[in-house]
């Protein structure tokens, strides 16, 4: 090892190097006199700073805890070991899920009424009835299953139909970055009412200085 | 590069104390008390402020007991919250209050030429490591008097490693430039 192993000094000498670093440079001091020389240089250095008196005439501990305690404030809450909540991670989740089951809904039936109407979705499916019809879905079960649904079950493909058309007349005239928006706006309205600003920065009063 | 557990006896006093519980907060207050106001004192050079900072940081430590984490040693979380607090208050009061009326803390010496000699040393490595960048300031009081390793001091400061070393490297060579005729003379000395 040639080179002089001046930018490790600091860390050798605080005991800061790994074992491998740490032999490299004993390896170079025990042949380079000019390395020996700063390292000699830099000890001390720190043994003048740490010679500074250590006794300071500090205020006596109990004193000063008592000065201390007298102005800490009354009480503070303890720790709560609540578990986290999940809520505010689960909302936005249901919310895109149920936007894109919506969504979906409508695609499909758009896509019904489409195929109903050119003529071959009626033509593969031959009970299928016209588009417009209230009962489209139920149409389309029947077709595919060769019968009419279940009675218990002909009332939510009728709300099916009914929440799509809802959909269409108040959110149609809206794009579907809209959408996602006005959704967003609603989790944020609701992570604002539920949880009102607490801040818990910890020690850092001031982080650009130190950083 | 070792980190400094938490003993048993401190991580139980800080358990109760984030409990609410202020008499094992008022113990750890008494244990950390002159590591703090030492480290501090290093870092702005006035016995009397480092107190009001110590002061200040422990109270700052009570108030935000819920957020500290065994994960980091309680001795630099405070020594961190100590030394922001010293930087605050350093910057609101923006001087440093007269070096004398510190300086004079080993009286009694009985050699008055040495003791003067002493006293003149002091005053002129405080002047110097205060002359120091904060930044780099608290990086080398933490090292050479906090006694932190270089890891401990990037979590206590929350900054990189590689920057603690730059700095440190650069507080030592400022250091030695400006104090090289103290350092000579003393060599020659002994």
């Amino acid at each position: 090892m040639n080179e002089h192993v001046t930018a490790w000094l600091d860390a050798y000498q605080d005991g800061e190097l790994r074992p491998s670093q740490r032999r490299k440079v004993e390896a170079h001091l025990a042949e380079c006199s000019a390395c020996r020389e700063e390292l000699a240089a830099r000890q001390a250095l720190s043994a003048w700073l740490r010679d500074l008196p250590a006794d300071l005439p500090l205020t006596p501990s109990e004193r000063f805890t008592a000065q201390v305690m007298l102005r800490l404030p009354a009480r503070r809450t303890p720790v709560a070991s609540t578990p986290p909540n999940l809520l505010p991670w689960a909302l936005p989740l249901i919310l895109l899920l149920a936007w894109g089951l919506l969504q979906a809904i409508s695609i499909l039936n758009a896509w019904l009424q489409l195929g109903v109407s050119s003529g071959w979705l009626s033509h593969l499916l031959p009970g299928l009835r016209p588009a417009g019809s209230n009962s489209l879905w139920v149409g389309l079960l029947s077709a595919l299953g060769g019968a009419a649904p279940a009675p218990g079950l002909q009332p939510v493909l009728h709300w099916l139909l009914q929440a799509d058309r809802w959909l269409g007349d108040w959110l149609g005239v809206l794009t579907w970055q809209g959408r996602i928006i006005f959704l967003y706006w609603l989790w944020l309205a609701f992570c604002l009412l539920r949880h009102p600003r607490t801040p818990s920065v910890p020690s850092k009063t001031n982080g650009t200085l130190l950083a | 590069m070792e980190i400094t557990p938490l003993s048993a006896q401190d991580a139980d006093l800080v358990h109760r104390a984030q409990q609410g519980d202020r008499s094992a907060f008022a113990e750890l207050v008494r244990r950390y008390h002159p590591g703090v106001v030492g480290v501090v004192y290093r870092l702005c050079g006035d016995l009397q402020l480092a107190e009001d900072a110590a002061q200040e940081a422990f109270i700052k430590a009570w108030l935000n007991l819920n957020t500290y984490r065994p994960l980091m040693p309680w001795r630099n979380w405070l020594y961190r919250i100590a030394i922001n607090a010293a930087l605050d208050t350093l910057r609101r009061e923006r001087h440093l209050r007269s070096l004398n009326a510190t300086s004079d803390v080993r009286d009694g010496q009985s050699d008055p030429q040495a003791h003067l000699e002493q006293k003149e040393r002091e005053i002129r490595v405080r002047q110097t490591i205060l002359a120091l960048p904060p930044a780099t300031r608290a990086v080398l009081v933490l090292r050479e008097y906090g006694g932190l390793s270089y890891r401990e001091i990037a979590e206590a400061l929350d900054i990189p490693l590689g920057t603690v070393m730059s700095r440190l490297s650069a507080a030592r060579q400022r250091l030695r430039e400006q104090l090289a005729p103290w350092l000579a003379l003393q060599e020659v000395t002994s």
